[in-house]
C-alpha cells in the first residue's frame, strides 16, 4: 500500500484568517516528505493564498490545486475548483462581488450567485449529517454542476463517525454525486495544535479556559497517503460489517485524484492571473 | 433562624457559663411582602434555600454542592462542582453525544487484544473477568489540554464504545493514537459504564 496517491483537497492556510494556523510553505514542505502528491489550498472565501502556495508548490515539487471554500450565507459550505483560467477570472469576479457587498473582511455568497458563476468550477459539497437538508443540498449541486459535482468525506473521529461515512456516501451515491475524501486540514504537524487553538481563542474573542467545545475538535493536520487509506478503508468496512452492505471508499480515494486531474488550469496559468487577483 | 442557631447550640462548650449574647447581622436586607404565586396555573417553585442553610449548618459548606457541566473534551474535567445556590452555568455537554452514564474515578488498566492502530479491542479483561466484543464504535479521539499540563500537547486517548457477549456496554480508551509512542502509552483503560 506503500504506492498509495492521495491528493489532499481540503487545506486551510493561514490566509483565512483566524482559521488556518500554517504557512503554505510549512504545508508544502510537510506534504512533500509525507508522499502527498498534490495539495489543494481552499481558504476561506478568499484567493489570498494562492500566490504563495504556487511558489512553495514550485520549490517543493508537490502539485497545487487552485480552491476556495465558499461559505455560503445558506449556512454551509462548498469547495470550489477552477478548471481553466476563464473558470479562474469567474471566481475572482465572484469573490469580488461578495466582498463588494459584505464590506471589509467579508464576504456575502448565497447559492444563487454561485450558480450565475459556476462555469468551469467543480464544486465539493462539505456535509454535516446525512439528513433530509444534506440531501436538497446535494441535489441542487448535481442539477447546477452536473458531473462536476463532488461531496467530501471527512473523518471527525466523533461518536458515530462511520455511520455518518456510511450514510453520507449512501446518499451521495442515491444522488449520483460522487465522493471523494478529505482531511480538512488546518495546520502541518501536530505541535502546531497550540497555535490553533490560540487563533480559534481570538477569533471567539475568549481565553483558552472558555473556549470549550468552540475548540476545533476535529481539526487535523497534514496526514501520509498510507494513513488516510488506511482509516478510510478501516471505516467503510467497519460501516459495511453494520449494515451488510458494502461501500468500496477505496473508490472514494481515487476519484480523489480524478478530480484533482480535472482542475487542469492549476499550476502554471496561476502565476500569470495570481498578481491581479491578489489586488482584490 | 432559632432553628438555624439551636442546631450548633450543643456543639458550644459554656465553660463557666454565659453572661451575655450579642447577635450582628453583618448583612441585613428589607424583606418585603411578596406575592409567591401571581398565575393560577402556575406552580409556585418550592424555596430550597431553607433547607440548604439547614444542611450547610450541619454538613459544612464545602461538603454541599451541586453538579454542573463544563465545556471540556477531556471526560475528568467535563464536570465541577458548583455551590448549592449558584446560578445555572450555562455550559452544556454536547447532547448528541453518547456518554456513560457511570464514569469510573480513575481509569482503570484492562488486558486487550486488539489490531492496532484502527481497530476496537477483540476482547478485554478488566476486574480478572474476560469479555468477548461483539459491537464497537469508535474511534472518538480526545486531544489533551495543553494549557493544562505541558505534556498533553501531544496527548491522544481514542474512545470506543463496546459492547460485550452479554450486551453490557463500556467506554475503554487507548492513550495515545495507536502509532506514535509519544502520543500515549498505548496502553488501555476502561474509563465508564453504560447504563
Amino acid at each position: 500500500m506503500s504506492g498509495s496517491r492521495y491528493t489532499e483537497l481540503q487545506v486551510t492556510t493561514h490566509f483565512s484568517f483566524l482559521r488556518g494556523a500554517s504557512s503554505c510553505e510549512e504545508l508544502f514542505a510537510t506534504a512533500a516528505v509525507m508522499g502527498v502528491e498534490a495539495l489543494a489550498v481552499v481558504d476561506r472565501n478568499s484567493l489570498a493564498g494562492v500566490v504563495r502556495a504556487h511558489e512553495a508548490a514550485k520549490t517543493t515539487g508537490v502539485r497545487l490545486v487552485v480552491g476556495c471554500r465558499l461559505d455560503l450565507t445558506e449556512g454551509y459550505s462548498v469547495l470550489v475548483y477552477p478548471t481553466d483560467r476563464p473558470a479562474y477570472s469567474r471566481l475572482c469576479r465572484l469573490l469580488s462581488l461578495g466582498k463588494k457587498r459584505a464590506g471589509k473582511a467579508r464576504c456575502e455568497l448565497g447559492w444563487p450567485d454561485l450558480v450565475a458563476y459556476r462555469e468551469g468550477l467543480i464544486a465539493v459539497l462539505v456535509p454535516d449529517e446525512a439528513d433530509e437538508d444534506c440531501a436538497m443540498r446535494l441535489r441542487r449541486l448535481r442539477d447546477a454542476f452536473g458531473d462536476r459535482a463532488y461531496m467530501a468525506l471527512t473523518l471527525r473521529r466523533r461518536p458515530n463517525d462511520q455511520l455518518r461515512l456510511f450514510e453520507l456516501a449512501n446518499l451521495a451515491t442515491r444522488m449520483r454525486v460522487a465522493p471523494v475524501v478529505t482531511n480538512d486540514v488546518l495546520f502541518h504537524e501536530p505541535g502546531h495544535r497550540i497555535l490553533q487553538d490560540v487563533v480559534t481563542c481570538i477569533r471567539h474573542n475568549v481565553t483558552i479556559d472558555e473556549l470549550g467545545a468552540r475548540r476545533e475538535r476535529h481539526a487535523m493536520s497534514l496526514a501520509s497517503p498510507r494513513s488516510t487509506r488506511r482509516v478510510m478503508t478501516f471505516c467503510s468496512s467497519a460501516s459495511s460489517r453494520r449494515s451488510g452492505a458494502s461501500r468500496p471508499t477505496s473508490t472514494s480515494i481515487s476519484s480523489t485524484s480524478g478530480a484533482k486531474s480535472s482542475c487542469n488550469g492549476s499550476s502554471t496559468p496561476t502565476a500569470a492571473i495570481a498578481p491581479r487577483c491578489a489586488q482584490q | 433562624m432559632t432553628r438555624l442557631l439551636s442546631d450548633k447550640i450543643e456543639t458550644i462548650e459554656p465553660g463557666f457559663g454565659i453572661e451575655m449574647m450579642t447577635l450582628a447581622a453583618a448583612v441585613a436586607e428589607p424583606l418585603a411582602a411578596k406575592q409567591a404565586v401571581t398565575d393560577l396555573v402556575e406552580e409556585a417553585e418550592p424555596d430550597v434555600s431553607g433547607l440548604i442553610d439547614l444542611l450547610a449548618n450541619r454538613v459544612g459548606e464545602q461538603k454541599l454542592y451541586r453538579i454542573a457541566p463544563v465545556a471540556s473534551d477531556v471526560p475528568e474535567r467535563s464536570v465541577q462542582h458548583i455551590p448549592a445556590m449558584a446560578p445555572e452555568t450555562g455550559a452544556e455537554w454536547p447532547g448528541h453525544w453518547p456518554r456513560p452514564s457511570r464514569l469510573l474515578a480513575h481509569p482503570e488498566p484492562i488486558d486487550t487484544v486488539a489490531l492496532l492502530p484502527d481497530h476496537p479491542p477483540v476482547s478485554f479483561t478488566w476486574r480478572g473477568m474476560r469479555r468477548r466484543v461483539k459491537r464497537a464504535d469508535g474511534p472518538e479521539r480526545v486531544f489533551g489540554e495543553w494549557w493544562k499540563r505541558d505534556p498533553e500537547l501531544i496527548a491522544v486517548r481514542d474512545y470506543f464504545r463496546i459492547e460485550d457477549d452479554a450486551g453490557e456496554r463500556y467506554w475503554v480508551f487507548r492513550a495515545g493514537d495507536g502509532e506514535d509512542p509519544l502520543t500515549g502509552s498505548q496502553r488501555w483503560f476502561l474509563h465508564g459504564i453504560f447504563g
